[in-house]
């Protein structure tokens, strides 16, 4: 069991957390000009990298959303931090 | 005389478990034993924390997970900007949108809060969730018997298990089989 740290919570079990996505993805705006290979681009690819990364992951239980840098091979978590400002 | 009718409709009455009698309801275990805590107030509250409790619950602290929460109200944290205020006698709050910058919303049935005691409270805890009591955590909400839900300690040996009233049934169940 791994476990995680909520930047409000702190420590908690891994299925407390989901997955929320690619740190750094940007939505492509304005919607009615974005072509359908953006699109795709944005909704499909992604990096998938091999070490370390950056994901947004969100804790269930308390609704906060963050960001967290960990390494895809050593499950090594580096950092996590709060996506507001206060 | 046959009968005709369609049979085609599904009797889902017996799908459900039942619900408990929540007024009676008790379970005595191996060294615990569990009841439902009658007649609480609850509201939830999201936004300016500090402003709501210093207008709606003056001097009351923030109660985290295990953390033990004393008198009539339990300011129980939920996240970094919503609470559940839970009170023997109702709180005076306007539901909606408060200028102070907080917003509140009535949930007396929202949640059921079971209250566990007993000598062996702490391995049947150890049973029931993956948290890490003593963590010292600043939010009260974890998961119990893979639900979501507030954690907190009212004595020693004694808790507080607060779920959405629907799962309260399915959390009773999981005890009576314990």
């Amino acid at each position: 069991m791994q476990l995680f740290s909520c930047p409000f919570c702190g420590p908690r079990d891994e299925t407390e957390f989901t997955f929320g996505g690619e740190a750094g993805k940007i939505r492509p705006e304005p919607a009615p000009e974005v072509s359908a290979e953006d699109w795709s681009k944005y909704l499909h690819r992604v990096g998938n990298p091999r070490g370390a990364t950056s994901e947004i992951w969100v804790h269930q239980t308390c609704g906060e959303y963050f960001l967290m840098e960990r390494d895809t091979v050593s499950h090594v978590v580096s950092t996590t931090n709060a996506l507001r400002k206060s | 005389m046959p009968d005709h009718r369609p049979q085609t409709m599904l009797d889902r009455g017996a799908f459900w478990t039942p619900v408990p009698d929540w007024s009676t309801a008790t379970l005595d275990g191996n060294g615990w034993s569990a009841r439902v805590v009658p007649n609480l107030h609850r509201l939830l509250v999201s936004g300016n924390l500090e402003t709501a409790l210093a207008n709606l619950a003056p001097d009351t602290p923030s109660i985290g997970l295990w953390q033990i929460s004393e008198g009539n109200i339990q300011a129980l944290r939920i996240g970094r900007d919503r609470m559940l205020l839970t009170s023997v006698d109702p709180l005076a709050a306007e539901p909606g949108w408060n200028a102070e910058g907080y917003a509140v919303s009535l949930a007396d049935d929202a949640y059921c809060t079971l209250e566990l005691q007993g000598p062996k409270l702490r391995s049947l805890l150890e049973e029931m969730t993956f948290v890490d009591l003593e963590g010292e955590s600043s939010s009260a909400a974890t998961l119990v018997c893979g639900q979501l839900a507030l954690l907190h300690s009212t004595a020693d040996k004694q808790v507080w298990v607060h779920v959405e009233t629907p799962l309260a049934t399915f959390i009773w169940h999981w005890l009576e089989r314990r």
